[in-house]
């Protein structure tokens, strides 16, 4: 996984959702943690097993402002103790708002989305669980 | 992946066309239902490769056709892909091994349906089937040829030569001998993007299946349905073994020994992972002729493939389309029939597993008569004859 501003291209968006900047509080986060907060959508909304989809992620941080820092996205199957076998990397396209690309889940079932955010002390872990058909 | 079923040798051979030994109506919930349509339809609509402009060409075809069965491609005169790759034999050769100039490590998998895959080989070292088409042209135990002698042919045999003007606009020997083999490998790509395996017993229940045809679900044997049920239930082989081509197109270990000798060992899709990274010859490199260069979509999983502890020992979950005509089984040819695949997963020895695997391997435990059904059901899979 790379940090935002050091990932270039690939998300010339083949299927660009439209991105706005982070509308801060988001009022049912998906994810939250302390003085951290998420969302997100994929593209496509439904990702077929075995084919790559992109997420994009809205994330506020302290004071309820867009969250600006570095995220790192992944996810995992809990029950079946593995990840993916891709990494995706993530862009950083406005305040609060970011595009994750290259995640593939190769096997139906319960995933877990994983997001790193750099808290200001220290790294802060969100999840949320995703069913893949 | 497989995952059933205990042995019952002496009844192999039964299966599909067998009265049924179970006296039970087979029915499927709607959840069932859903999970079977998604092995459909087939075949898959025709598709082309951006990343190989002689995809889909006419010419290309033919020209591919005539390399594949060239045995001069190789130095030696002995080896073609064809020697490997034989019709006849659903484009595997029927033996654990390959042997090329030399006896290799790895079953040869069968070609057919291959145009469909993300990653190619055991190990899936080429993102392209043109790359893959050129890698055993240049291994040392395969073909142990090289591009200039590539070149060489190509450009002293007239006929070929002309086929190959025709097709990429230029001579091999104008062209280079490096940019002349990767033509080389986009022609056999074309031919092989062809070799689709035909419909089958499956995909007739299936789709009347889909149709609420109970006339046409009814030609389905009992003891394949039964089969379909395990696959898709406890047996939770379409965790893996998904889609239209019964593969994820992923990677695995399922507690294959992967020692190739005293102290030698095959990395699989480690390797692959590897080998791919520092190829010149896949959708990121300079011979991709997809006008989206590396933005491409279908270059993303290329970009973010990740090399990781578990890739090692893993191998490609394999199509089972045609697997009745694909024996032997698994990366190293060690399992001779379906039987022994599927005791394999009723009896598999957790022990040789990667800790992450070892949470959705277990042994099956099956039955006999569940060992028969999913055999069945597995050979349902290929076309009657």
């Amino acid at each position: 996984m790379r940090l935002p501003g050091l990932i270039t291209g690939a998300v010339a968006l083949l299927s660009t959702p439209t991105l706005a900047a982070a509308n801060c509080p988001i009022d049912a986060p998906m994810a939250a943690a302390g003085d951290y907060q998420l969302s997100y959508t994929l593209t496509p909304a439904l990702p077929t097993v075995g084919q790559p989809f992109q997420m994009t992620i809205e994330a506020c941080g302290p004071a309820n402002a867009p969250y600006t820092g570095p995220i790192l996205v992944d996810a995992d199957m809990p029950a079946h103790r593995h990840g993916m076998n891709y990494k995706p990397t993530v862009i950083s396209t406005l305040p609060g708002t970011y595009v994750a690309e290259g995640f593939l889940l190769h096997m139906p079932g319960d995933w877990r989305f994983k997001f790193r955010l750099a808290g200001a002390d220290g790294p802060v872990r969100l999840a949320h669980g995703h069913v893949q058909p | 992946m497989i995952r059933l079923l205990i042995l019952a040798a002496a009844m192999i051979g039964a299966c599909a066309n067998a009265p049924s030994a179970i006296a039970q109506d087979v029915s499927f919930s709607e959840t069932e239902r859903a999970a079977i349509l998604r092995f459909g339809p087939w075949p898959p609509l025709p598709s082309t490769d951006a990343s190989n402009r002689v995809s889909g060409d006419e010419k290309a075809i033919r020209l591919g056709l005539q390399l594949f069965n060239d045995p001069r491609l190789s130095p030696s005169g002995r080896v073609a892909c064809a020697s490997c790759h034989q019709p006849e034999q659903a484009f595997a050769d029927g033996r654990p091994v390959a042997i090329g100039v030399a006896k290799g490590v790895r079953n040869t998998p069968s070609l057919l349906d291959t145009g469909f895959s993300r990653w190619f080989g055991w190990a899936g070292a080429n993102d392209t089937l043109w790359g893959a088409s050129i890698r055993p042209i240049t291994a040392a135990a395969e073909m142990a040829s090289a591009a200039e002698h590539v070149q060489t042919l190509i450009t002293t045999d007239t006929k070929l030569a002309a086929a190959f003007t025709q097709t990429f606009g230029a001579s091999a020997k104008a062209m280079g001998a490096e940019p002349a083999l990767m033509a080389v490998g986009k022609a056999l790509a074309a031919y092989q993007e062809t070799l689709i395996s035909k419909r089958t017993s499956f995909d007739q229940f299936r789709d009347a299946l889909a149709a609420g045809d109970t006339t046409g679900t009814s030609k389905y044997a009992d003891s394949a349905k039964r089969g379909l049920k395990l696959f898709i239930g406890e047996g939770r082989c379409s965790l893996c073994h998904l889609g239209p081509r019964f593969t994820n197109g992923e990677f695995d270990d399922i507690g294959i020994p992967f020692f190739t000798g005293p102290g030698k060992v095959d990395k699989g899709r480690y390797a692959g992972i590897q080998y791919f990274k520092k190829s010149a010859f896949t959708r990121l490199g300079a011979y991709s002729d997809d006008p989206a260069g590396k933005d491409s979509p279908a270059a993303i999983p290329s970009h973010h493939v990740a090399l990781q502890g578990r890739a090692f020992g893993s191998f490609k979950v394999p199509s089972l389309r045609g697997v009745q005509e694909t024996a032997p089984y698994m990366h190293n040819g060690t399992l001779n029939t379906l039987p022994e695949v599927i005791n394999h997963y009723s009896k598999m020895d957790q022990d040789r597993l990667h800790i992450d695997d070892a949470a959705i391997l277990r042994p099956l435990n099956l039955t006999p008569q569940q060992a028969l059904d999913l055999e069945a059901f597995l050979r349902s899979l290929s076309p009657t004859k």
